[in-house]
């Protein structure tokens, strides 16, 4: 570790840190007058003590345009993953030619070649993954084979749906499956109480085999759309990272994927009751056609009414973006088609557009049809999408 | 946040796409600041910094911990940034052997570019628009002249203003107002 008379750029770094935003307790106040002896850190004090400098140097640091060198970097390292692909190419080949000798008499099979020479942008499809009571994991294939859990419980499997058929006899213990949706997919899901759930790309969800608890409770990362059972006497609760949505029966929608730091939930029908985790637990009831949005930048709620279409229309395979910025409606692209985006600049990612995209057709067409309206253009390779100024 | 920084650490080890985006977002402008302190040029302290950069993708360096990435990397720009201006003969550094323990001026400088990191990162997390306005009102614009600037109304400017500061104090504990006062004084 760096370090300098016995004390690491760390814990020094964590200390002028803590002495700037003023959390030094007095006990690591005497540490680190010590430390600042020591290092000759004290040497220093008198310039890091005005703070106008901070900002000068942190301003000087936010000027680097780290989107513009990111593209820059992918496209390096592309190039050189593809002659890393030729070496290997080379070495399997030499190995063939060596093999093959003696692997040609011994078995006339064709032997499939390993390497795709053109790569598609595949629309989205029915692919997931569950993972089944005992910790074990199933690739749900497109065409599907039933299941079965272990308290009897018969899980059907069809294209792209999973419908649970529940027991007669309530078993005692309640055990869970989770059904995970990579980049790229899309499920639907019947759960025992009839209550149905399309569950979006990079999205997961874990919920009980059969509910036999008071409460109907499931646990929800990425995005959603429930279709919720009514059971007055059961509420249905869906659990988020930054709090709770209790329903009794209706139907709402609900994003909450990591990387955009928010839960928005949707409500279609009915009524729902957004609950928050966090210290000023504030909750509220959602009337249809508004929306309530947490984010973990803000600890207060914010809700309004909403153009029902532009949220749920996922699920009926159509995406509509209105007046949204590149960089947002990308995200969506990048996880339904499972690609990567990278812009050549930092001001692109903040353009505004509008468009729909049909979930299930290729993406090209959708972003030749941004590129005619805007001031942008794309570069599809290898899976990764470039997008430029024009 | 123990587990999450593991997690990335191993994405890091193992080239995960998600991983480096992360970390090459939280990296690269610190270190090209870190770099362009010694060689006063952007355009080559970019280079370095991607050079680096790139030949970490290349190589097959384990790191255990996140302190023994982040020594790298320190490591690795400083001694790149000094063969820089010894190839060209700009200056007449020698290029520093490298050992554990540090002289007391890189040590200096390095704790000075971990806590600029720190504070990046931290406002870095803002929404677009609202560091925006942030690094505005840093710059000294008033509200009036952020709102005309970026076309919006003078209450969208205070009210972004007043959110940033609120993320800022939620993530900086209770003795918040010593922050404000000094980065937004």
């Amino acid at each position: 570790m760096l370090n300098h008379h016995g004390h690491t750029i760390f814990k020094a770094a964590e200390y002028v840190f803590k002495f700037l935003t003023g959390q030094l307790t007095p006990q690591e106040e005497a540490e680190f007058s010590r430390l600042k002896k020591e290092t000759g850190l004290d040497k220093r004090w008198s310039q890091w003590e005005n703070r106008q400098a901070w900002i000068q140097d942190l301003q000087e640091t936010m000027d680097f345009d780290t989107s513009a060198a990111y593209a820059q970097f992918i496209q390096q390292t592309q190039k050189s993953s593809k002659r890393k692909r030729w070496l290997q190419i080379a070495a399997i080949a030499i190995l063939l030619i060596t093999v093959g000798g003696i692997g040609y008499y011994l078995n006339r099979r064709e032997i499939p070649n390993p390497f795709k020479l053109t790569e598609l942008i595949e629309p989205i499809s029915h692919k997931a993954y569950i993972v089944l009571a005992d910790g074990k994991k199933l690739e749900l294939q497109e065409k599907g084979e039933n299941i079965q859990e272990q308290d009897g419980t018969i899980i059907s499997h069809q294209a792209g749906q999973l419908v649970y058929d529940p027991i007669e006899k309530k078993p005692q213990e309640t055990i869970y499956n989770t059904l995970n949706v990579p980049r790229g997919g899309e499920f639907r899901i019947v759960l025992s109480d009839g209550t149905g759930i399309w569950l979006n790309s990079e999205s997961s969800l874990k919920y009980p085999v059969n509910f036999t608890g008071k409460n109907r409770e499931v646990f929800l990362s990425g995005e959603a759309y429930f279709e919720v059972k009514s059971d007055s006497t059961r509420p249905f609760i869906v659990h988020t990272s930054l709090g709770k949505i209790n329903v009794l029966g209706t139907e709402f929608n609900v994003r909450d994927y990591q990387d955009e730091q928010e839960v928005v939930t949707t409500l279609v029908k009915g009524k729902v009751k957004y609950q928050d985790n966090r210290n000023a637990n504030p909750e509220i009831v959602l009337q249809p056609g508004y929306q309530v949005t947490a984010s973990q930048n803000d600890p207060e709620l914010s809700v309004h009414p909403v153009n029902l279409k532009l949220y749920v229309g996922w699920k009926d395979g159509l995406y509509i973006f209105r007046n949204l910025t590149l960089a947002e409606i990308m995200k969506t692209i990048e996880r339904n088609y499972d690609v990567q985006v990278v812009y050549t600049s930092e001001e692109i990612k903040h353009l505004r557009f509008s468009g729909d995209l049909k979930k299930y057709d290729r993406v090209e067409s959708f972003l030749r049809f941004i590129e005619i309206g805007g001031d942008v253009t794309f570069k599809i390779k290898d899976k990764i999408i470039t997008v430029t100024s024009k | 946040m123990q587990a999450e920084t593991q997690k990335i650490i191993q994405g890091i080890n193992q080239k995960d796409s998600k991983a480096w985006k992360i970390f090459f977002e939280s990296f690269y402008a610190p270190l090209c600041q870190y770099s362009y302190k010694i060689l006063k040029d952007k355009q080559i302290a970019h280079d370095v910094v991607q050079d680096v950069l790139l030949s970490l993708w290349k190589s097959e360096i384990i790191f255990e911990t996140p302190q023994a990435l982040i020594s790298y990397l320190y490591k690795a720009v400083i001694n790149n940034s000094l063969k820089f201006l010894r190839n060209r003969q700009i200056e007449t550094h020698h290029l520093q052997i490298w050992q554990e323990e540090l002289s007391e001026e890189t040590f200096a400088d390095i704790v000075k570019e971990e806590v600029i990191r720190k504070l990046y990162n931290l406002i870095n997390q803002l929404p677009h628009e609202r560091r925006k306005i942030l690094l505005m009102s840093l710059e000294g614009m008033s509200g009036e002249e952020i709102a005309t600037q970026l076309g919006i109304t003078i209450y969208t400017v205070k009210q972004q203003k007043y959110r940033a500061y609120k993320f800022m104090r939620e993530h900086l504990g209770i003795y918040k107002d010593l922050l404000l006062s000094f980065l937004f004084f």
